[in-house]
């Protein structure tokens, strides 16, 4: 039974079709605006190079950033308000406080603060105020609101309130869209508020997307389950994608790091991954993508997903590449044009795909076009795209020992084998279509972080506790339970507390249920 | 800007009295994200602060130091709350029988140099420019006004719900112990007032200069950054080029975190923080107790509390807080001399290596160097 994985990226739209361990059919097509078409017609492409029919296709994996780019061009943005669930506490810093102002503005800043909220340990700190929800709502359905964030204090530990509150909500404002919080994110009531507010403000994008997807799969007569690659490579169902699409923004990088372990069976490596404007270094760690630890920003927002540790530089396949005095290499990119703009393709731009040509690395287009250039020139600009890429994986590095560099994504051309620092280097085969790879192979996750006082809980119950919390929402995500596995539990004490209070935090995997997600 | 020797702070000081509040503080001193935002508000409702100079402080005054005590991980759910903070202050009024005249930072740290300036904003009482560790330590009876003789009692937590609790002891580690315990029955996060004092013994006695000290850092890193320079080194050549105030500083260590452990014992997180430089191959290894104690490298000893220890994160050179440090990072050592007033004998034997089961003579940074 095949696991077809597809990844639909701004400029390609990768499929990869697998049996068992091995990738027997790939195919690379450019990403159509209607992406389901391109979609299409990549996994057929790509079942037809594996010689394999759609009746063995047993699930397909979608990994895609188009909502990624649908908030940061700031275009589609739904008017959206915020219930924050925290009164009397958490008010000297209000919800949307430091976002971009254009952002804010394209949201209209609508803000509501209600009492209510938890304590570390789930107890109630304050009575919810059910009738202030009311008036909020009956409010936001006077200015017309309609894509709804609610937040509440240690909803991640207590979502009572948050889903007390999407009732009313419900009730008052009939089709209201209603994020929860506890839904989206994970302890930090800025960062979790922050991405339940952008998940609401992309509005219905993400059932127009997966519906779009979905269509697609039928036309092609696949009846398999699908489902959806997330931040931090793991999948989720296509009715969670489709309530919850701020959850896919980074799934590409992740995607590339897995992708790139299972074309190499490498368990610790760094990953670089070359595309046509950007290069990603990640790090690969014990068969997973190595996580960041503290916030990140998308589109000047905080926010706090787990999602890989990655280093992005501006160099790609496409990078515009100056000779000279003052040579440079990007960050500006021929990006998708670079098939017309690039010298060996009769163009008139000097990008570093033709650098690598000129150093006789790849046959590509007409070298021909390449002949007036200074080869001192072009072998000190190739010398330095080696130096960009060499001194990034060094700063993903953490100790001074030989660990394999793997170089996925279209723009690994770029790579000569013998890279400073990389003592083995692989390149695999099929390593342009790593994403896709990757998607294909991802698994199904459930994550819990929780507080407990060791003083009154033993250690060994509290972690059990949480894994158990971390199974089940595995399992709600579509997990046969029968394949979950532990893959990370953390025992924080937190400072200041008299060594009394410890953070725990747990994740757990597993492969999809048979069948579908149920 | 300052008009004389005060000091006005606005929306565009902020990123760098952060900034630089967060290198002071060693490693601890709270999330200075949530400094900034809480700030930000107070500043946006209420227009520019005014810092006094502690030279202006009247004898007769009654100064009290502020700060929120507890876990910043419960701090960012439940953020430190202002109403609470002047509920502290009312409580010491109530219990003193007189006015507060004004406030002054607990600490220096990135959430804590920074509350008494949104509150001193909302109350309409002057904030003076000073804190009581000119860093951040992780327990209340280290501070300076303890250390020169001030009492700290009554100490006074107050959460969210105007719950208050007074701790009324002679001996300030059993104030600060039992203001904790509380604390932790709170929910884990409290504001607290903590050395009700006269303003004449608050100038025998305060760190001067801590606000404006963080904005000239900040002010120098962030410019550094802009111009693409290295902002640790501007800082380093900030505190060098001080005539009268000229401070040791240095970078200690460039490297990626290898191995971070925090262990509870003694009452509070002790742990340990190893790091490596992948090219040259040396180690560092860091211990600390909330903030960061004592640093080796290659075995060697490289600075000691009460020195100042911060880890920066590596490209744009802002302060990591112990909580926030996780295995791979990228980080440079930052080591600084901590303020004369906390080299003295007196100052040792309260915030010293031993103070925190550490068995080695202090010896300064600027010593050890050379050693």
């Amino acid at each position: 039974m095949l696991r077809v994985g597809v990844d639909i990226g701004g400029t390609n739209t990768d499929a990869a079709v697998i049996l068992g361990d091995e990738v027997i059919g790939v195919c690379k097509t450019q990403t159509q605006d209607n992406f389901g078409e391109g979609a299409k017609s990549a996994i057929g492409e790509a079942l037809k190079a594996a010689r394999a029919g759609v009746a063995d296709v047993r699930a397909v994996m979608l990994g895609t950033t188009q909502f990624t780019n649908a908030f940061t061009e700031g275009k589609r943005l739904q008017p959206s308000a915020i219930l924050r669930i925290c009164l009397p506490s958490s008010q000297d810093i209000e919800p949307m406080l430091d976002w971009p102002a254009d952002l804010k503005q394209s949201l209209g800043g609508h803000i509501y603060m209600v009492r209510g909220g938890y304590e570390f340990d789930g107890r109630e700190a304050a009575a919810l105020d059910e009738t202030a929800i009311r008036n909020a709502a009956r409010n936001m359905r006077r200015r017309g609101l309609r894509n709804i964030a609610v937040s509440c204090i240690f909803s991640t530990i207590n979502d009572t309130m948050e889903k007390r509150a999407g009732e009313i909500i419900a009730q008052e404002i009939p089709g209201a869209l209603v994020t929860l919080s506890s839904r989206i994110g994970r302890l930090s009531l800025i960062d979790r508020e922050n991405a339940a507010l952008i998940n609401a403000s992309l509005g219905n994008l993400g059932a127009a997307i997966v519906e779009s997807f979905a269509n697609a799969l039928s036309a092609l007569g696949i009846d398999a389950p699908f489902y959806v690659s997330q931040n931090d490579g793991s999948l989720m169902s296509p009715e969670y994608a489709a309530r919850n699409p701020v959850r896919t923004y980074s799934s590409g990088a992740a995607n590339s790091i897995r992708g790139a372990a299972q074309l190499t069976r490498c368990d610790n490596a760094i990953v670089v991954d070359i595309g046509g404007t950007t290069t990603d270094v990640g790090v690969l760690k014990n068969h997973f993508p190595r996580e960041r630890s503290l916030p990140g920003k998308f589109a000047g927002v905080r926010t706090n997903f787990r999602m890989p540790d990655i280093i992005s530089i501006g160099l790609g396949g496409g990078s515009i590449v100056r000779l000279g005095k003052k040579l440079r290499v990007g960050p500006e990119s021929v990006g998708a044009e670079l098939n017309r703009k690039a010298l060996v393709y009769g163009g008139d731009v000097l990008t570093a795909t033709d650098i690598a040509v000129a150093a006789g690395r790849v046959k590509l287009g007409d070298p021909a076009h390449l002949a007036g250039l200074p080869a001192k020139e072009t072998a000190r600009a190739d010398r330095l795209i080696q130096a960009m890429i060499a001194e990034t994986v060094d700063k993903m590095k953490t100790r001074a020992e030989d660990i394999p560099v793997i170089v996925v994504g279209g723009g690994r051309i770029l790579v000569s084998h013998d890279l400073p620092g990389a003592a083995r280097l692989h390149i695999p085969d099929h390593a342009g279509v790593a994403n896709a790879i990757g998607a294909a192979i991802a698994l199904l996750s459930g994550q819990a972080e929780q507080i407990f006082d060791y003083s009154r809980t033993d250690g060994a119950e509290a972690v059990a506790a949480v894994i158990e919390k971390a199974r089940q929402e595995a399992v709600a995500a579509g997990a046969d339970p029968a394949t979950l596995r532990v893959v990370d539990v953390e025992e924080i004490p937190l400072p200041y507390t008299g060594g009394k209070l410890t953070s725990v935090r747990v994740k757990v995997v597993g492969d999809p249920l048979r069948g579908g997600a149920g | 800007m300052r008009f004389g020797r005060q000091l006005r702070i606005g929306l565009n000081d902020l990123d760098e009295v952060i900034y630089g509040t967060a290198i002071l503080a060693s490693g601890g001193g709270g999330d200075p994200y949530l400094g900034r935002l809480i700030l930000m508000q107070a500043l946006q409702k209420h227009g520019p602060a005014t810092l006094l100079d502690p030279a202006k402080v009247n004898n007769r005054w009654l100064v009290v130091a502020l700060g929120a005590i507890g876990a910043p991980t419960v701090a960012l759910e439940k953020f430190p709350g202002l109403t609470a903070l002047a509920g502290a202050v009312e409580r010491i009024e109530q219990h003193l029988q007189r006015k507060v005249d004004a406030l002054v930072a607990a600490e220096a740290g990135g959430l804590n140099a920074v509350l008494p300036i949104a509150l001193g904003l909302r109350l309409g009482l002057p904030v003076i420019d000073a804190d009581g560790m000119g860093r951040a330590f992780p327990k209340g009876d280290m501070m300076t006004f303890g250390i020169y003789g001030g009492r700290a009692a009554p100490v006074i937590v107050v959460n969210d719900h105007m719950n208050a609790v007074i701790v009324d002891a002679d001996d300030n580690r059993a104030a600060e112990e039992l203001g904790r315990n509380a604390v932790v029955a709170m929910g884990g996060l409290a504001m607290g007032a903590i050395y009700p004092m006269s303003g004449k013994f608050f100038k025998s006695a305060a760190i001067r200069g801590t606000i404006s000290l963080s904005r000239d850092i900040g002010r120098a890193a962030l410019a550094a950054s802009r111009e693409k320079r290295d902002p640790i080194d501007a800082i380093i050549g900030y505190f060098h080029n001080q005539r009268k105030k000229a401070r040791y500083a240095a970078k200690l260590f460039t490297g990626a975190v290898t191995r971070c452990q925090p262990k509870t014992g003694g009452g509070f997180v002790r742990g340990a923080i190893d790091l490596e430089n992948s090219i040259s191959g040396e180690t560092c290894a860091i211990e600390f107790q909330n903030e960061n104690l004592i640093v080796r490298i290659d075995g060697r000893i490289a600075a000691l509390v009460p020195d100042i220890i911060t880890i920066l994160e590596e490209d744009m050179g802002d302060a990591i807080t112990t909580e926030n440090l996780r295995y791979g990072q990228r980080v440079t050592v930052f080591g600084l001399a901590a303020p004369d007033l906390l080299r003295t004998s007196a100052a040792l034997e309260v915030v010293g290596p031993r103070a925190f089961g550490i068995d080695l003579d202090y010896r300064p940074i600027e010593v050890l160097k050379g050693s």
